[in-house]
């Protein structure tokens, strides 16, 4: 990859998670306060604080598992397109 | 109370093997800082793997209050707490994520150390580094204070032992230790820290389970007692608006805490970071849910109200571990809280160090073109790192009470400052100096005013006016001053 596709991946990757922030905070909110409507409890604990609570987790924790695989690419950190170049601040 | 010494015991030999840990690291890697003492000191030679990242930006993230403040308002206000917690899920993905991968390829163009280096060369602004290294110093002192302070406190009430027996245990440790470590000791020490967190997690969730007769018996005396507890919005003590304060400050924001951003530069390659994120998310939910859920089960073992437990919720914790557990297991589960105050102390004393040392002092002999020698670097870069500790150590023992405002001021001021600076300087090639400056300025100034003056926006948290302030002043600012020279933005477009 060149300096230009890595920052065009890197721009996709950044998009990508702010969509999953908003995925995220969508879910969290039907999952805690719409799922707390409906008076449900199981084992002594109300519904909604284990599919706001645990819910939101588990569901984090997959789409961002998602995200690394299929959005996220491995590329060098490093300047590819001058690899002689040593470090500094001062190029060009 | 007198102290028990088996409650003692696990916290000072937990304390020994940070700091031979930080030896032995010191020892082991002392060549890699024949190639740069700065870099290996401060930033690890950028040699950290997926594991070592996401343990040690949540260990650094996760503070004293994630285990004994926010457990104890859990106790209060029972699910809605934990609910409101799981909002930190994001700030994983959002830190390494978003700015990550940018942040790492600049940082090796230009061989940036901080993230301040990095501010100053995108911002071409000498004014803005300084501007950023005392907002960095002053915030970052007095969280560390609050976090000496909290883990004194708590050692203080599960040990018996004194407040400054505490303070001088952990205390005086985690100076020595960030001071012989580096960055690379720092990232070690936290990893360990966050097991012991889990660890220390598991044993009181087992003790507070024990000791309420049962999870059926703990749940049906809040359903009897308490029903609001079970509610989201917790009878009106969790109304929305505090949720939405939350999401912006604990979860949102947390993208520009400039001790999190750091860690952009520490890393070795993509495939740490990717793994990081997913081990990060995972840890951080588990920590957050799990600590706030024993906080709610505590109400089991402490069922009386909070006048009864010195009318501050940040006993119940303490009260709980020292009533549902022996003084052995009692003094085993602590480590945990006190890791989560050391390895936040130890973060910020080596961020705070390297703004002094690199982003004031090394650029200013650099721009004299005074050559500073590495030995030289090496020693002022410790004898800064311990005395700064030494003095933050000094605070803690009787802080005066403007450090408690500080503190207070300091996440949300931190958010405010770098927020945008570091996101629009990321992405938006318009950004400027200008902007920046105005930016950093405008945002931590106009949120602590409006903290000071308890000034809200639709009963929302300080920090929607904070952050809002600063991305109007970045946007104006931007279009207001002169455009970026084309050969720096170049690097990073």
């Amino acid at each position: 990859m060149n300096k230009k596709e890595k920052y065009g991946q890197i721009r996709k990757e950044a998009i990508a998670c702010f969509w999953a922030l908003l995925a995220i905070i969508a879910f969290w909110a039907i999952a805690g306060i719409g799922v707390s409507q409906l008076n449900i409890t199981i084992f002594h604990t109300p519904l909604w604080a284990i599919t706001g609570c645990i819910g939101t987790w588990i569901f984090s924790v997959v789409l961002v598992i998602w995200l690394v695989k299929h959005v996220f690419k491995d590329f060098s950190l490093d300047d590819e397109e001058e690899p002689l170049k040593k470090e500094g601040a001062d190029e060009r | 109370m007198k102290g028990n010494i088996a409650a003692l015991l696990p916290v000072f030999i937990f304390m020994i093997s940070m700091l031979a840990v930080s030896i032995y690291l010191r020892k082991v890697n002392a060549k890699e800082e024949s190639q740069g003492f700065i870099k290996e000191y401060f930033i690890g030679s950028r040699s950290l793997g997926g594991f070592v990242l996401a343990m040690t930006t949540v260990a650094t993230y996760s503070s004293v209050s994630s285990f004994v403040g926010g457990p104890g308002q859990a106790w209060s206000i029972g699910f809605g707490w934990i609910y409101m917690s799981v909002v930190q899920v994001t700030a994983l993905f959002l830190v390494l994520g978003v700015l990550g991968k940018k942040m790492a390829i600049i940082a090796r163009k230009i061989d940036a150390v901080t993230v301040i280096d990095v501010i100053r060369h995108r911002y071409q602004s000498d004014a803005i580094a300084l501007i950023s290294a005392v907002i960095v110093v002053l915030f970052f002192s007095a969280t560390m204070v609050a976090q000496f302070v909290g883990g004194a406190k708590l050692f203080e009430a599960v040990t018996g032992y004194s407040y400054m027996t505490g303070l001088l245990v952990f205390g005086l440790v985690v100076v020595l230790y960030t001071t012989v470590g580096g960055f690379r000791g720092v990232a070690i020490t936290d990893t360990l820290c966050a097991i012991v967190m889990l660890v220390g997690m598991f044993l009181l969730m087992a003790g507070v389970l024990k000791q309420g007769g049962g999870y059926e018996n703990i749940m049906e005396h809040i359903t009897t007692n308490k029903p609001e507890m079970l509610e989201p919005f917790s009878g009106g003590s969790m109304p929305l608006t505090l949720y939405i304060s939350q999401w912006l400050l604990v979860g949102v924001f947390t993208i520009g805490l400039p001790q999190s951003v750091v860690r952009n530069l520490s890393y070795k390659d993509t495939k740490s970071l990717h793994r990081a994120i997913i081990i990060g998310t995972i840890v951080v939910g588990a920590m957050n849910i799990g600590m706030n859920f024993i906080g709610v089960l505590s109400q089991g073992v402490l069922t009386e109200s909070l006048d009864a437990y010195g009318n501050s919720v940040d006993n119940i914790i303490p009260l709980t571990i020292a009533t549902s557990l022996s003084p052995l297991l009692a003094g085993i589960t602590i480590i945990g809280p006190i890791a989560a105050s050391i390895s936040t102390i130890s973060s910020l004393l080596l961020s705070a160090t390297s703004s002094i040392v690199k982003d004031v002092y090394l650029h200013e002999m650099a721009k004299r073109g005074t050559e500073v020698p590495e030995s030289r670097a090496k020693l002022l870069s410790q004898a800064c790192n311990l005395i700064l500790g030494l003095a933050i150590f000094a605070i803690s023992i009787n802080p005066p009470d403007v450090i408690w405002k500080i503190n207070m001021f300091a996440f949300g001021g931190l958010e405010s400052a770098f927020v945008w600076v570091f996101l629009m300087g990321m992405f938006w090639k318009k950004a400027n100096r200008t902007g920046a400056v105005w930016s950093m300025v405008g945002g931590t100034l106009v949120y602590c005013i409006s903290m000071l003056l308890g000034f809200k926006i639709a009963g929302i948290h300080q920090i929607l006016i904070g952050a809002a302030v600063s991305l109007i002043c970045m946007v104006i600012g931007s279009y207001v001053g002169k455009p970026t020279d084309e050969h720096i933005l170049e690097e990073y477009f």
